[in-house]
């Protein structure tokens, strides 16, 4: 049984009793779908590595000027001068 | 004035041209920008109803810029192939200001201050308007949009696919000359399959993915949707090559994509993998048969192989890209941009409601899902083991191509389905199938039409090749066109 407020919680999502029904619903018939991998036998693959980046593309650092930060503020819902006003967490 | 080659009220000529034939008329001046854009935005306002191609139309700055270009061109100024052709944008392409929503109410009003980089390298073209997708790149039938539903141009009653509907359905109805998707796990390639129009995914790195707005980004890949598959290896010239804003993004030498494409077929092997034929309906299997049957007359040798790990594959994309979705997707908060929810005491209660509120239903789920495979006592027992299966999917990939030129594969289970059909989530994801397996193995795979299905929708095949090898999969769908000459659908 998925304990579906204790996932709404860690994705930081506010979820109703609705929703809590229908998202536990959908994520059985999602697991149900996905539980194939389990019987997948990984010792044929184990220590290869993921796709691993290409040092080619790597950049150096280089100080570029930045964004304009006005123009970045323009899509903050409440801002002060030159900062983003948020509710107070403390 | 240069329209010499159209008579005045005959403006359907436009619609019978290919991108390449446009481009040579707007080169040689018997044809100028704004002409064309006027005609795309007629072509678009007749309807009577909203299409629902479009979530922002940028029909006067459209004009603007054509007409900016047809006077460089009047003035001599060296111009691109593509320099005054209208497009379609997926709205998850970032434009500056112009609003780039993913199809989300979390992003109704975003306007970002910056283009991304394939609409940098498209700088001379014309953006015609932000077209309709599935919320944040999440869905097969582009019914998950938070703004509108599209409707298949062929028939009203069937979905357009997803996630890049507005831009394949566009494609078709010709209301632009090309458009520009994106595809992860599918959302290039199934739209383009249902609504009867040429799509491809490149390679993993071929085209920048600088300022397309994250899904799952190691799979994530910008492509192009146009009528015929020239006109795509024209796009692909156009967008392909290294970007240093994308540090997966490739420094591989770009070809010309149109060179040679009309070689054919001769002496290329092509393989037909048995688990995928499988999977579809007897329609879809009668398309690749018959398409095989077309590239052993045009002298290739067609072969049926395994991939035996293709059956964890459906399995393996969704727990990933539901992996990354949930990191990617963390940002949307309602601090920085985007909606912000006015239900709130603290910090962490502006975070909650502004996702409960901002997401739709798809979004949300998938971002459980990531984190239910992610949390530490699911991570080794599903994300771990997709990871594994990736690799392994890959490698099979590689040994295939050590004999084999590409690979012919149906586009889709059976066609485009109905608007509404009542299906059960692993349904709906299970319309990924045919398409994930490429998009785990960060290969390209061009998908084109081939026929029509006794519903009257099309049918597709799509054909997958080797890493930056887009040109020999272009090349083969080049002669699959010419060979069937199929019948169109509209």
């Amino acid at each position: 049984m998925i304990d579906i407020l204790k996932l709404a919680d860690l994705a930081k999502l506010y979820i109703s009793e609705d929703e809590k029904l229908l998202f536990s619903d959908d994520l059985e018939n999602i697991i149900s779908l996905v539980n194939s991998v389990a019987e997948f036998d990984d010792n044929s693959v184990s220590g290869c590595s993921e796709n691993a980046v290409n040092s080619e593309c790597l950049r150096n650092d280089l100080v570029k000027k930045s964004f304009d930060r006005e123009k970045i503020l323009e899509n903050a819902k409440e801002k002060t001068g030159e900062y983003i006003c948020v509710p107070r967490s403390f | 004035m240069f329209r010499e080659a159209f008579e005045e009220n005959d403006m359907d000529g436009i619609s019978k041209m290919s991108l390449k034939d446009i481009s040579t008329s707007l080169a040689e001046k018997r044809l100028s920008s704004v002409e064309l854009t006027e005609y795309y935005i007629n072509k678009a306002m007749n309807y009577e109803s909203d299409t629902g191609i479009y979530i922002t139309e940028c029909f006067e700055s459209a004009v603007k810029k054509a007409a900016e270009v047809d006077k460089m061109r009047m003035n001599g100024t060296e111009l691109s192939v593509l320099a005054g052709i209208p497009f379609g944008v997926k709205d998850n392409i970032c434009t500056k200001n112009i609003k780039t929503t993913c199809a989300s109410r979390m992003l109704e009003n975003y306007l970002p201050s910056y283009n991304a980089h394939v609409i940098d390298r498209l700088s001379d073209s014309v953006i015609l308007g932000k077209t309709n997708m599935d919320e944040f790149g999440m869905g097969c039938g582009c019914e998950n949009s938070y703004f509108k539903k599209i409707r298949n141009p062929i028939n009203d009653d069937y979905v357009c696919g997803g996630s890049s509907g507005g831009s394949a359905a566009g494609t078709a109805r010709g209301f632009f000359s090309f458009a520009l998707g994106s595809d992860t796990g599918g959302s290039v390639r199934l739209p383009s399959a249902f609504c009867g129009v040429c799509g491809m995914r490149p390679t993993y790195g071929r085209v920048s993915r600088n300022g397309l707005i994250a899904f799952a980004s190691s799979m994530d890949q910008i492509g192009p949707i146009a009528p015929n598959i020239y006109d795509l290896a024209l796009v692909m010239n156009e967008i392909s090559g290294w970007d240093s804003g994308d540090f997966t993004s490739s420094k591989t030498a770009v070809p010309d994509f149109t060179d040679k494409i009309e070689h054919g077929v001769k002496n290329m092997k092509i393989a037909l993998i048995t688990e995928l034929n499988s999977k579809v309906s007897e329609e879809s299997l009668k398309s690749v048969i018959d398409s095989a049957v077309c590239f052993e007359m045009a002298g290739a040798k067609v072969d049926e192989i395994i991939l035996p790990s293709l059956k964890y594959a459906l399995a393996a994309y969704y727990i990933i890209s539901s992996a990354e979705t949930s990191s990617n997707l963390e940002r949307y908060d309602g601090v920085k941009f985007g909606y912000s929810s006015e239900k709130y005491n603290t910090l962490d209660e502006m975070y909650r409601h502004t996702r409960a509120e901002g997401f739709g239903r798809e979004v949300k789920r998938r971002i459980l899902m990531g984190t239910f495979v992610l949390s530490r006592e699911h991570c080794d027992m599903y994300y771990e083991k997709a990871l594994s299966v990736r690799r392994c999917i890959k490698r099979e990939f590689e040994s295939i191509f050590n004999e084999y030129d590409c690979i012919l594969a149906p586009a889709s289970i059976d066609g485009a389905y109905k608007i509404g059909e009542n299906k059960e989530i692993s349904d709906i994801y299970s319309e990924d199938l045919l398409n994930v397996p490429a998009s785990l193995a960060g290969i390209p795979s061009v998908v084109l039409p081939v026929g029509k299905r006794k519903n009257g929708m099309p049918t597709a095949v799509q054909i997958i090749g080797k890493p930056f090898d887009e040109k020999t999969i272009l090349r083969a769908a080049h002669a699959l066109e010419g060979e069937l000459n199929f019948e169109k659908c509209l």
